[in-house]
């Protein structure tokens, strides 16, 4: 049963990114679980899983919904497709893929905001982009560290 | 001589000591002799430590054997002692903490009677989970008497205004975010401006024109146009004025007063129109 597990996964990272300092540090810790539940799943369970994340962050967001919706829709997908190209259990792997579809939801989202005129300034924004997609991978290579020590733990033929 | 000497030693050694004592007899009362004298504490001096080791090489196999006959019952006390040390850590900083909630909210009652207008005091719950809004969510709402566009501060200055209200919560749209805007005043040449938010940590005070004078460390002020925020309360500081590209305007930039990421309480005013 893969399902409960990661809504409950997904019910307390909402809960971690809502805390202040996570707010504060622009850390996007939806897209962490988006990018590591797409390199696992087939792509329609990653585009599902993207979609709901980013509805649910649009839903709990002062901003309008669909930006992180579409956004995180095409991080699952992308993650999905690139799990054919990269071999996942590994940290600086999984690390790149967070930098690399963190840039693209950033760049992503503020190109959808200028479609609705609601985008801030180009510099403004290239702060912000720059400030999570930073910290955005740091908590992801942490992250990483974790998911891939437990799963080859737990798939290690010689202890299993 | 020698030889003299010899046979009467015994002798003279006794005169030597009669000779001592009678000197001593005539001198007795001098202080030399009394507690603190030079020769008092030069013997002290000599002497303690030839008594101490003495002590010690008598007290030791006794002090041994009562320390082996102790341990086991030591052993016991230190658990205990550790055990209660740590009961009584728990409990000092659970204390700690209740003391410095019960400041904070004396604090904020303080602030809250000073206020001119009836505030309520919200506490904030979550904040924004996306990277690109600010936002906070507080536990009063419409049932409390809440109303959108009702402005939201903290003792330090303005927070914000109420976006979105529901029975119990209302989300509250911080000054920083890129869609907040608020008309400001410099408190000491009165020059007026829009105050925008970036997005970011900061403000930008837009719409002055070059020339006019505002410095940096200038505190801009809430002038109370635009029918949601109340006037006089302090929005940020400048701290960085550049020439626009066109060279009509100034770019101002602004530290905000308010340190948002440590709120944990802001005050709700009520909606301007009901005041004013």
């Amino acid at each position: 049963m893969r399902i409960p597990k990661e809504t409950l996964w997904l019910f307390i990272l909402f809960f971690v990114q809502q805390l202040p300092l996570v707010a504060d540090w622009g850390v996007d810790l939806p897209l962490i679980f988006v990018v590591l539940t797409g390199v696992r799943s087939g792509v329609s369970q990653a585009a599902a899983w993207g979609f709901m994340t980013g509805m649910i962050q649009d839903l709990l967001s002062s901003g309008g919904i669909g930006i992180n919706t579409i956004s995180k829709t095409f991080v699952g997908l992308a993650a999905s497709l690139l799990k054919m190209h990269v071999y996942r259990e590994r940290v600086l792997t999984q690390t790149f893929l967070i930098m690399g579809l963190s840039i693209f939801h950033e760049i992503f989202s503020y190109l959808l905001m200028r479609w609705d005129d609601e985008a801030p300034r180009a510099e403004d924004a290239l702060g912000i982009c720059v400030r999570s997609v930073l910290f955005t991978t740091l908590t992801g290579l942490v992250v990483c560290v974790f998911v891939v020590r437990f799963r080859r733990r737990r798939f290690d033929p010689a202890t299993a | 001589m020698v030889k003299f000497l010899l046979k009467n030693i015994s002798g003279l050694f006794l005169i030597f000591i009669l000779i001592c004592c009678f000197w001593l007899l005539l001198h007795r009362g001098s202080a030399r002799f009394y507690a603190a004298s030079p020769y008092k504490t030069a013997a002290l001096n000599l002497w303690t430590p030839i008594q101490e080791s003495v002590n010690w090489l008598i007290s030791f196999p006794e002090s041994t054997l009562n320390a082996v006959r102790e341990l086991g019952t030591l052993r016991k006390e230190v658990n205990r002692l550790q055990l209660e040390n740590q009961s009584l850590h728990t409990e000092l900083s659970n204390q700690k903490s209740v003391e410095s909630e019960l400041t904070r909210l004396k604090e904020i009652l303080q602030i809250k009677a000073k206020l001119p207008h009836q505030a309520q005091i919200a506490r904030i719950i979550t904040h924004d989970p996306s990277t690109w809004n600010k936002s906070f969510v507080i536990d009063i709402g419409s049932d409390d008497g809440v109303e959108p566009d009702s402005s939201v501060i903290s003792e330090q200055g303005i927070v914000g205004r109420v976006l979105e209200v529901d029975p119990k919560h209302s989300r509250v749209l911080l000054l920083t975010d890129k869609e907040s805007s608020i008309s400001g005043v410099d408190q000491r040449s009165r020059v007026t401006g829009i105050v925008q938010g970036t997005g970011k940590n900061e403000f930008r005070y837009g719409y002055v024109t070059a020339g006019e004078d505002v410095q940096n460390d200038d505190l801009i002020v809430s002038s109370g146009l635009g029918g949601i925020y109340p006037k006089g309360y302090a929005i940020g500081t400048v701290v960085k004025k550049t020439q626009s590209e066109n060279g009509l305007n100034v770019e101002i930039e602004m530290a905000p007063v308010v340190d948002f990421g440590a709120l944990d309480y802001v005050f709700v005013l009520p909606p301007i129109n009901v005041y004013e």
